[in-house]
């Protein structure tokens, strides 16, 4: 079998996973974020959606050390706040890109933590990247199977990748940014619109069939522009969240029910989808607070949240993502080029 | 066919944003994420340009630029260098100064203004 061929593919290990769902309707990510924020903590990745279709909000968020969580956890275990906490403490992220918003990528790496009985413990999208999450214990053998299944032009094999990047991580961490702007800078915003909102609840061994749902959307030419799940450290559950054409409702349905018959699964449309681009987003703490603050200070509600890579993609209802941008531009700027 | 330009940046949403913008405005353009990628990539086809980022695994943006600028084949390719912004970021190990001591034909710090990139690489392919 062929493989896939892809740009590229970039690791951060050894980090921990938070994990919580509330009920419906409590600001839980304001929450997480404004916790991270005051403690100048920088966020890898963060995943949110508001209602899972099964009345539940669900967050989950990456750092550098399981303590960078833990004002959150005693805010919230025992104050009823939240039904889930749960942290695991050694993970390792895993984008590949660009998936070009096609499907059959994010497909493949499903199949692939499937096929090896590896779970994943969330996906969160970027405009070019696909990331997983999964135990540092499972990387090894996650990459092994990456390699096998994508071609990337620097590296051939999971071991000639060892021999390089590995060694690149004492010269990358000494090249550190802080930012202090009073407005953040960005490249700026993109939009997609006239979408659907999905949320697919399903045991862990359904992954498969839901990455066979997955390729055969690609075979019918949708364009997967988000996509996040999350699944606690300790269930056999996992809920995908994902954004597909809202005018192709039906047939994204038919799909649904023949690889994944009787599944819980819930659509709203229209959705938009803005996307904040970069840069430097895991060097920078407080832009997904300045994001979502804005947006609720704007009443306009976020339905899921998707933040890796250098980008922030959220997903607003409606088909005018307008006063959105207009909210945004209160806390974030894109260069003018004086300071040239 | 429009100019070929080729983007060298580590972070594949920043090529994503930045190749969308160039091909909107009718650039054919080439991807690589990393310098040793770049360097390959230039081997394979001489770009019109490049848009090279700093900060990158395996060979850094100014190594690259030094060899290109070295090597009599790749000389005359104009390389906009991508520089950290020095009054917003405080402590880099690389920085804006470092960029114009480069003989790049510009440099711009990030994060990068679409416009005067645009401006630049028509510029510097006319």
């Amino acid at each position: 079998m062929s493989k896939i061929r892809l740009g590229g593919i970039k690791v951060v290990e050894k980090r921990a996973y938070l994990y919580s769902s509330c009920q419906r309707g409590t600001d839980h990510l304001g929450n997480i974020c404004s916790i991270l924020a005051a403690g100048r903590i920088n966020m890898g990745l963060l995943t949110h959606v508001a209602d899972n279709g099964l009345g539940e909000s669900i967050t989950a968020a990456s750092a550098l050390d399981a303590l960078r969580f833990s004002g959150y956890i005693a805010e919230v275990v025992g104050s009823g706040k939240c039904k889930t906490a749960e942290i695991e403490r050694d993970i390792s992220r895993i984008s590949i890109f660009p998936h070009a918003q096609r499907p059959e990528i994010t497909a493949s790496v499903i199949t692939i933590l499937g096929a090896s009985a590896i779970k994943p413990y969330g996906f969160a999208s970027s405009p070019s990247a696909v990331t997983v999450i999964i135990s540092s214990l499972d990387f090894g053998i996650a990459m092994e199977r990456f390699f096998d299944s994508f071609a990337f032009p620097a590296c051939g094999s999971y071991s000639e990748w060892q021999a390089v990047y590995r060694m690149d991580e004492q010269q990358l961490s000494e090249v550190k940014c802080s930012y202090s702007e009073q407005i953040i800078t960005i490249y700026g915003f993109t939009r997609q619109t006239g979408l659907d909102l999905w949320n697919v609840s399903l045991p862990i061994e359904y992954m498969r069939d839901f990455g066979a749902f997955l390729s055969e959307l690609g075979e019918l030419g949708f364009k997967l522009p988000f996509l996040i799940s999350s699944s606690a450290p300790g269930a056999k559950g996992i809920q995908f969240s994902f954004a597909l054409r809202e005018d192709r409702r039906e047939r994204a349905g038919q799909a649904l029910d023949k690889h994944l018959p009787g599944r819980d699964s819930f659509c709203r449309g229209p959705v938009s989808v803005l996307f904040l681009h970069g840069p430097h987003f895991g060097d920078r703490y407080g832009i997904t607070h300045a994001f979502v603050t804005a947006l609720r200070n704007g009443g306009i509600p976020i339905l899921a949240l998707s933040c890796a890579v250098s980008s922030i993609s959220a997903v607003i209802a409606g088909n005018d993502p307008d006063k959105a941008i207009e909210v945004l531009n209160t806390r974030f700027q894109t260069p003018d080029g004086t300071r040239r | 066919m429009g100019k070929y330009v080729l983007i060298v940046d580590d972070d594949p949403d920043m090529v994503e944003t930045v190749g969308m913008m160039l091909e909107s405005k009718g650039y054919e353009v080439g991807k690589a994420y990393d310098g040793v990628e770049g360097e390959t990539s230039i081997r394979n086809r001489r770009p019109d340009l490049v848009v090279l980022d700093v900060m990158m695994p395996r060979k850094n943006g100014y190594v690259l630029c030094a060899e290109l600028k070295k090597n009599a084949k790749t000389k005359d390719i104009p390389i906009i260098l991508l520089t950290a912004v020095g009054e917003a970021v405080r402590t880099t190990t690389y920085s804006h100064a470092d960029g114009k001591a480069m003989e790049a034909e510009d440099y711009i710090p990030k994060p990068v203004d679409p416009q005067v990139l645009i401006e630049s690489i028509e510029r510097l392919v006319a």
